[in-house]
């Protein structure tokens, strides 16, 4: 019976997203948005269920319950983060397009399919076996496809949306590929059954099998070098890009999350994700600093970030790249909806660094998070090894911040503030990891090699270099060589936009 | 057709004029922290109407000109009538000729743009975009040449012009070769250094002859229009201070370098036969003059239904202001048409009260520096050059912890965005940002609250002196030198809205796409000084020494009404600053309530409208926070006992004037030159932006990009977008401006109107050319102002 709540979820969006077509525009609007509330209503009960009943899990299959072909649902933890996440944000841009989409005349249909591809983020995130996962996975890229279009007189967003149908359908094959080898390897596709097959060391498919979805996870997810159909979604409404990167362009995590028990005993296709991610992350966050609009930036913004949590998956830290993914899509849905706030809050022309200011500052940084880890390990132990890269991650990141401060602020109390900032922010996220660490401490985490450790570590301390010296780059030929290939995105898009002319000739001229 | 191009070398003096007259038809655009309205044509000006729709046609693609279908369904609705047609044909039997025009035009004309080399290869190549790819190209590049601060990675060349910059970026750039463009960056290297030897050399390039080569440069700048015009703001801002700017021909050198690249990498591909260069001009050639003379119906209709509002016996008939017993207070407001309507509630709910419409910078004309600005910005009508500064003014222990709270906000923005220290920020904070998310009211800084301005320098009797000067000014143009009631109120007006990048379109053109506070603020404090009163009263000005000023602030989007050092209000005159308050209150609510409907909110109970108004103003998902300047159509230079207790419908700029204060028509001189010029400015941004909102407005709010921190993009790219927001002037059913040219009324004898012409070119040269109507308001009649000269009787 709780079962039904489950399928209740997606149903309740999905009929809504059905019916909201056929309203007029502000109806459509108050439909799609007390369905949200429906859903996340629904969401909070279901993770309350969850604290008190533990995990649920609900099976149908039309060819009785022994076929593979069937739809399941499963929830606990990740599922549960994932669907409040996913709920809340469908509910906030869903409110937030009944306000900003006013008096557009295909409202209807807009809501229609934000209602629609909610539903079917839903679902993908409630699958518990890899069949409804990729019904769900094509389901959602193709309502996306509908909204990238919601202009379709405008030729930028039609060659826009094509691009990533191409990525998309692309990603589809990888999983389509999984699917067939997972069948002929376990002749099932439940997740619980292939953990429990791999766990029980029948893992001989599994690096092929690994090896597809981790390829689908990059495709979907926007890693380098098919990130280039991110940037180009601009020519749909705000709120679809809010909903996109905060809600959709995640889903490539997740599955590697969600297969996590699988993907542990494919040390291969791991490593491939840490060094995409890790590419990817340090490709997206260099681009992004010369981007001149503002959505280019954040989309560039996203695809260092999906790097980043790749990495993390990469690296074993299945919880962190959780963690990781539900702090993002908060930081991104409302960066997206705030992005007509740029010319309030314009800056002044940033000072350089002081060079004493940067070393001072990492010291310091260093020291408030040895103190904070100090502090933590009374009460926790201290997380396994791969997270001592996140520790330099963190430690170089309060490190800038600091210098930064110290660079324009020199008065006590202020200097102040900024240390006790800092160290809030470091204990803080030293907490949040070991938080989501004991949420999260059943997913296995292998130790990955010290080789790649080092050289992650490597690459992110030059990416912290690059940036402190960055007021220097432009002085250097090399620095403005390198500057005018970041403006460009090292011109991948461009060579993916011809590539994408000739394969699918633009019909219209404007 | 065919005109012979000149041979190369090209004869320098055609194309030194060629070049200087493309540049010159290019409008200003301002940036959006400060965006004012910008007459688009304003370039185009120096000639008729008519003139500049030809020559758009051609370069533009499109006459600035509402559709055949269109004007039909004006038609259809009655807001055109046959009489109006054959008035504005000038004979009787021209309504059907012009039916004719238009029944058998194309519902939406096609482009009739001329071609560049970019353009004829898309049509002749399969595949290929490179119209598109230029634009994108020129445009990303102006955006980081430009940027003011958005971007974390400043181009390495901003400080230097803008062609050298392109020329140095361009020798690294592996774009267009990416795209297919070979031989771009050895191309661009062996172009000259100098941007017009360039411009030169790049004609010459090109085979190909243009029809008309100043027509031919102009259209390269309008394919890439938005950041033409933003160079064009730069020259103007340059020019207007006595420094040379060639930023504008630089843009132009660019464009042109894309075209003869172009050129040279598929001449040998593609048979570059003279296209057609005007594949559609015969129709609109044809279709002009009926369009236009649909277009003047269509203003007849609105003029005729004012002047008749403004010669009718209660408009007339009201006593002179001499005569008048002393009004419990006046009121001054900005000429902006929604003061109209906030003035008409004003004087509803307090009858004793006066109201005068003077432009909102109040005779202030200052660069202002707030507080955390390195540099002033100018807070006065963009024609002019202000020849004062202001500041906040602060203790210096205050200023200092601004100043570094404001660099750690600063730096915290840093540590939020860049590659350093992004992943670790993201992961820590996100999380707080769902408390962010779940409420969408971001309240703007609260006006009343910021420090108060002052000018600059030291005290001294000179900067009095100055001081009285302006305020003399002001009074004197404002036809207010006696008859001071006991509380003279100075209301600017200022627009509040959340996350939007238009929020200064909103805001007073007057004070340069700023609110009004800071000049209402000096205006009345200085009027209050003692020493400056002492300064007018030798000049012929006695303000009474009960007279006490007091600033305002009315917020037009809730037409809430913030004043300003009440805690200089002397305790004999807080009775009467109270008695104020609740006039302004009061008129507020009714104010709200007229202009719910418009807004969406004609439901909405009215205990719960003003909430309502004013959360909708701090809702970040808002993008029709009030209908700004929408639907203006004319200005009225007239006492205010001419319109008095007329509902003009928020339609009309008001200025106060009064004729027979005026014997050397020195005021009806500025007003003239200043006021109506900037009116005519905003009618025709407005006009622009709903005739075309392709071409001349900046297109869907929920597609705006904002770039290089000065202007947005609509969707991933492209150009600049010039002009107001589709969500400026439609509410998605139908639009809410309709478009017409200004029209002037004037109370003055028609002699005395004429005289002031034969002075003052700028709004003779608009009038000739018919880019505004002028009409001449004598007791109950109306005239007509002629082309040329002369009068018509008009009812």
């Amino acid at each position: 019976m709780r079962e039904l709540l489950l399928f209740a979820l997606p149903a309740t969006v999905a009929l809504a997203g059905l019916v909201a077509r056929r309203l007029r525009p502000a109806d459509a609007g108050r439909l799609a948005t007390r369905a949200a509330d429906a859903v996340l209503l629904a969401a909070v009960a279901a993770a309350a269920l969850l604290i008190v009943h533990g995990p649920l899990s609900a099976r149908w299959s039309p060819f009785g319950p022994g076929s593979a072909f069937a739809l399941s649902v499963r929830f606990e933890v990740i599922a549960a983060v994932m669907t409040l996440l996913v709920a809340f944000l469908g509910r906030i841009v869903l409110g937030f397009a009944r306000s900003y989409l006013d008096g557009d005349p295909e409202q209807a249909r807009f809501f229609s399919w934000m209602c629609l591809t909610l539903a079917s983020v839903l679902t993908l995130v409630l699958s518990g076996n890899l069949l409804l996962f990729f019904l769900a996975w094509i389901a959602t890229s193709l309502c996306l496809h509908r909204l990238l279009l919601h202009y379709p007189d405008r030729a930028g967003a039609v060659f826009s949306a094509r691009k990533k149908f191409v990525v998309s359908r692309l990603a589809d094959l990888c999983l389509v590929g999984a699917l067939l080898l997972t069948y002929r390897a376990y002749g099932t596709w439940e997740f619980d059954a292939l953990f429990a097959a791999s766990a029980s060391g029948r893992t001989a498919a599994l690096p092929a099998i690994a090896f597809l979805l981790a390829i689908g996870a990059a495709l979907k997810s926007a890693q380098f070098p098919f990130h280039s159909w991110l940037p180009d979604t601009m020519e749909t409404p705000t709120p679809v890009s809010a909903f996109m990167h905060a809600g959709i362009v995640n889903a490539g995590g997740f599955l590697v999350i969600r297969l996590s028990p699988l993907f542990v005993h494919a040390p291969g296709a791991l490593m491939l994700l840490a060094i995409l991610g890790t590419v990817t992350a340090a490709f997206g966050a260099v681009v992004m600093l010369a981007q001149p609009s503002v959505k280019r930036a954040l989309a560039y913004s996203t695809i260092a970030q999906m790097g980043f949590m790749l990495l993390q998956c990469g690296l074993g830290a299945f919880a962190l790249a959780l963690l990781h993914i539900v702090a993002h899509s908060l930081y991104k849905a409302h960066a997206f909806l705030t992005a007509g706030s740029t010319i309030g809050a314009l800056p002044r022309a940033a000072k350089p660094l002081r060079t004493g200011a940067l070393g001072l500052g990492v010291l310091c940084a260093a020291l408030l998070v040895a103190a904070g880890a100090t502090l933590l390990s009374v009460f926790v132990p201290p997380p396994a090894s791969p997270y001592s890269v996140f520790t330099l991650v963190l430690v170089l990141a309060l490190g800038y911040g600091l210098a930064r401060f110290g660079s324009v602020v020199s008065r006590g109390p202020a200097l102040a503030r900024a240390l006790l900032t800092a160290a809030a922010i470091g204990f803080a996220s030293l907490a949040l990891h070991a938080a989501t660490y004991a949420l999260l401490g059943h997913l296995p985490a292998p130790a990955p090699a010290p080789g790649l450790l080092a050289a992650v570590a490597a690459i992110f301390t030059a990416l912290f270099l690059f940036q402190a010296l960055l007021w220097r780059a432009n002085a250097h030929p090399l620095g403005r060589v390198l500057y005018v290939h970041a403006l460009n995105g090292f011109y991948v898009g461009t060579v993916a936009n011809r590539i994408l002319n000739r394969l699918w000739p633009r019909t219209t001229s404007g | 057709m065919q005109s012979t191009f000149p041979t190369p070398p090209l004869a320098s003096a055609d194309l030194a004029s060629a070049i200087d007259l493309a540049l010159s038809r290019i409008p200003p655009l301002w940036p959006l922290k400060h965006f004012v309205a910008v007459n688009p044509f304003v370039g185009l000006a120096d000639r008729p109407f008519a003139a500049a729709c030809a020559v758009l046609a051609r370069t533009a693609g499109a006459a600035p000109l509402l559709s055949p279908a269109d004007y039909l369904a004006l038609h259809r609705a009655g807001a055109i009538t046959d009489a109006d047609l054959a008035e504005a044909a000038g004979h009787p039997a021209a309504p059907a000729d012009l039916h004719r025009a238009l029944a058998t035009a194309p519902r939406v004309l096609p482009s009739a743009a001329l071609d560049t080399v970019a353009d004829r290869l898309d049509r002749q190549l399969p595949h290929a975009h490179w119209a598109v790819f230029v634009t994108d190209e020129i445009s990303k590049f102006c955006a980081v040449h430009f940027d003011a601060n958005q971007t974390t990675w400043r181009s390495p060349w901003h400080h230097t012009g803008l062609f050298a910059a392109w020329r140095e970026a361009a020798r690294h750039d592996l774009n267009p070769e990416a795209f297919g463009l070979r031989d771009f960056r050895a191309h661009i290297a062996r172009m000259p250094a100098d941007p017009t030897a360039c411009i030169a050399a790049s004609l010459t390039a090109l085979s190909a002859p243009p029809v008309d080569l100043t027509d031919f440069l102009h259209r390269q700048l309008l394919t890439i229009s938005g950041w033409a015009s933003y160079c064009q703001y730069l020259v103007r801002e340059d020019t207007m201070r006595g420094r040379a700017n060639s930023t504008l021909r630089n843009l132009l050198a660019i464009r042109l370098a894309y075209d003869a690249t172009l050129h040279r990498a598929f001449a040998g591909k593609i048979p570059f036969s003279p296209a057609p260069q005007l594949p559609a001009a015969p129709a609109h050639r044809e279709l002009l003059p009926a369009l236009i003379t649909w277009q003047t119906a269509y203003e007849l209709g609105y003029q005729r239904t004012l002047a008749r509002q403004l010669t009718t016996a209660t408009a007339v008939s009201a006593p002179a202001p001499v005569a008048k017993p002393r009004p419990s207070a006046q009121a001054v407001f900005c000429i902006d048409v929604r003061s109209e309507v906030f003035r008409r509630h004003l004087e509803a709910a307090a009858p004793a009260m006066a109201t005068i419409g003077f432009a909102g910078f109040f005779g202030f004309p200052v660069a202002h520096r707030p507080l955390l600005a390195d540099t002033p910005a100018t807070r006065c009508p963009v024609l002019l050059v202000p020849p004062c500064e202001s500041a906040d003014v602060v203790d210096p222990a205050t200023a200092a912890d601004e100043r570094e709270a404001y660099a750690g906000r600063g730096a915290w923005k840093a540590f939020q965005n860049s590659a350093a220290s992004c992943f670790a920020f993201v992961e820590t904070a996100g999380l707080a940002f769902g408390a962010a998310l779940s409420h969408r009211s971001r309240t703007s800084a609260p006006t009343c609250q910021r420090p108060i301005p002052a000018l600059t320098g030291e005290d001294s009797p000179a900067k009095l002196d100055a001081l009285a000067a302006l305020c003399e000014g002001a009074l004197r143009n404002m036809s207010l030198t006696s008859g001071f009631a006991r509380l003279l109120l100075i209301c600017g007006h200022g627009s509040t809205s959340a996350n939007n990048p238009y929020a200064s379109a909103l805001d007073c053109g007057a004070c340069g796409g700023h609110a009004g506070d800071v000049n209402a603020r000096l205006a009345a404090n200085a009027l209050n000084l003692p020493a400056v009163r002492t300064r007018l009263a030798a000049r012929g000005i006695v303000l009474p020494a009960d007279t006490w000023c007091v600033a305002g602030l009315h917020h037009t989007t809730s037409d809430d009404v913030t004043l300003f050092e009440l805690d200089r209000v002397p305790p004999s005159h807080a009775p009467d600053v109270e008695v104020l308050r609740l006039a302004l209150a009061r008129a507020g609510e009714s104010a709200r309530r007229e202009r719910a409907p418009a807004l969406g909110l004609a439901a909405t109970p009215l205990a719960a409208l003003t909430a309502t108004v004013r959360a909708r103003a701090d809702d970040i998902a808002q993008v029709r926070p009030e209908w700004g300047l929408a639907n203006n159509a004319a200005i009225l230079v007239a006492p205010r006992t001419r319109s008095r207790g007329l509902d003009l419908a928020g339609r009309t700029f008001l200025h106060d004037y009064d004729h027979t204060a005026d014997a050397d028509s020195k005021v009806l001189d500025l007003i003239l030159a200043a006021p109506v010029v900037v009116a005519s400015w905003i009618n025709l941004q407005y006009y622009a932006t709903r005739v075309d909102p392709v071409r001349y407005g900046s297109g869907n709010k929920v597609l705006h990009n904002v770039a290089g921190g000065l202007g947005v993009f609509e969707g991933n790219g492209g150009d600049l977008r010039a002009g107001l927001p589709l969500q400026s002037v439609h509410d998605g059913e139908k639009f809410m401006h309709e478009p017409r040219r200004l029209s002037v009324f004037v109370e003055a004898p028609r002699e005395k109107i004429a005289l002031v012409l034969a002075r003052q070119t700028a709004p003779r040269e608009l009038l000739d050319h018919a880019w505004i109507h002028l009409f001449a308001l004598e007791g109950d009649r109306c005239f007509r102002y002629l082309s040329g000269g002369g009068w018509a009787p008009f009812t």
